[in-house]
């Protein structure tokens, strides 16, 4: 499974890879912006992406309505790890389609739970 | 109007005489008391215009002092010693708690390689791969504590945005106050605040413990959610459709 990681915070992505690489996802591309997270999705195949909230000049939620809104990356599976728990934003990001929602700080095991509820 | 100087008893005058001139000296001292005591409202209302008056010249001077102080900062001097200089300390804290966290990681990858190394060897007691074990689960906690960096760095990054934004404010308020014709714009002025020095913000010695605590600790507000609110919202979401 290739697993697109996309945050703006290079510690961040690096969390990521690791925390993937310990539960056996050692298939990991990493995005620094929404628009690099674009390009990618347009070559690599992506099985799926975990994406940060806040990012400039595309968030992570106008990333994740340009990933529904095209064809090819409509049904892939789209977590936002985020620290943007706000009710209003969670709603809003379930409107737009996210498959999950993860809450900064978390654990491995929350991450590796919620990989396992999108997936299957 | 008879008065008091008229209704003065006279010689050769009748006892009837006298004692109607008293009844009307009576019915004249009643009529001055009356006079006098229907006028005490008006002294209590100029005495309450003369507080009033002083008052609002109090705020007056007030206020012409204030715009006094004002017109006397120099905008580019707070915007730069304070403002500025407070963000580009903000941005110096990410950068450094940045540098930590990836020494940190670094640090954790080593111990992960070494502990994977290690498990590689052959005949390894049950002990010995139960240590591993625990090193590589301390090594995940370790790194999922280094997300403070990029918490804190969202954090730091919404003042520094607020900081400009106040800035933006105040340079504008102080030019305006200093366009005032005849403003006598004077020397700038210190900051004798008891607290002014933490304005210089952090140096090569680091921050406080106080200030750590504070940007490591910012209250949650009451409308976010935690992961357990949020797993109830996407109870209903198995899996999207493809």
């Amino acid at each position: 499974m290739k697993v697109l990681v996309v945050d703006d915070y290079p510690t961040m992505r690096r969390i990521l890879r690791n925390l993937l690489v310990q539960i056996g996802i050692t298939d990991v591309e990493e995005a620094g912006s929404g628009a690099e997270a674009l390009a990618k999705l347009q070559i690599a195949n992506v099985d799926l992406v975990i994406s940060d909230w806040n990012m400039e000049p595309i968030t992570g939620l106008e990333l994740l309505k340009k990933v529904r809104g095209n064809a090819a990356t409509l049904g892939l599976p789209f977590i936002m790890v985020t620290a943007e728990s706000k009710t209003e934003n969670v709603i809003e990001a379930k409107k737009a389609g996210v498959s999950n929602y993860i809450v900064k700080p978390f654990t491995a095991d929350t991450l590796k739970s919620k990989i396992a509820a999108v997936m299957g | 109007m008879q008065t008091v100087e008229d209704a003065r008893p006279g010689q050769g005058r009748s006892a009837a005489d006298l004692a109607g001139r008293l009844e009307k000296i009576t019915d004249q001292l009643q009529r001055e008391i009356g006079r006098l005591s229907a006028m005490e409202p008006i002294s209590t209302a100029e005495k309450q215009l003369s507080v009033l008056h002083e008052e609002l010249d109090g705020i007056a001077h007030l206020i012409a002092e204030t715009r006094t102080e004002i017109a006397g900062l120099q905008p580019s001097g707070i915007a730069y010693s304070h403002l500025t200089g407070a963000s580009d300390e903000l941005d110096a804290v990410v950068g450094a708690t940045e540098r930590a966290a990836v020494e940190i990681m670094v640090s954790a990858e080593r111990a992960q390689e070494a502990a994977q190394r290690l498990r590689n060897l052959a005949d390894l007691p049950t002990q010995a791969l139960r240590d591993l074990d625990e090193i590589e689960s301390a090594s995940v906690d370790i790194f999922m504590a280094c997300s403070f960096q990029d918490l804190t760095g969202q954090r730091i990054r919404k003042v520094v945005n607020a900081l400009a934004y106040i800035e933006k404010r105040v340079t504008t308020l102080t030019l305006l106050w200093q366009a005032v014709p005849g403003q006598d714009v004077g020397a700038p002025r210190l900051d004798h605040r008891e607290d002014a020095h933490l304005l210089n913000g952090p140096n090569d010695s680091g921050l406080q413990q106080d200030d750590i605590d504070m940007l490591l600790n910012g209250a949650a507000a009451s409308t976010t959610a935690g992961q357990d609110d949020i797993d109830a919202l996407f109870a209903d979401v198995a899996k999207p459709a493809h």
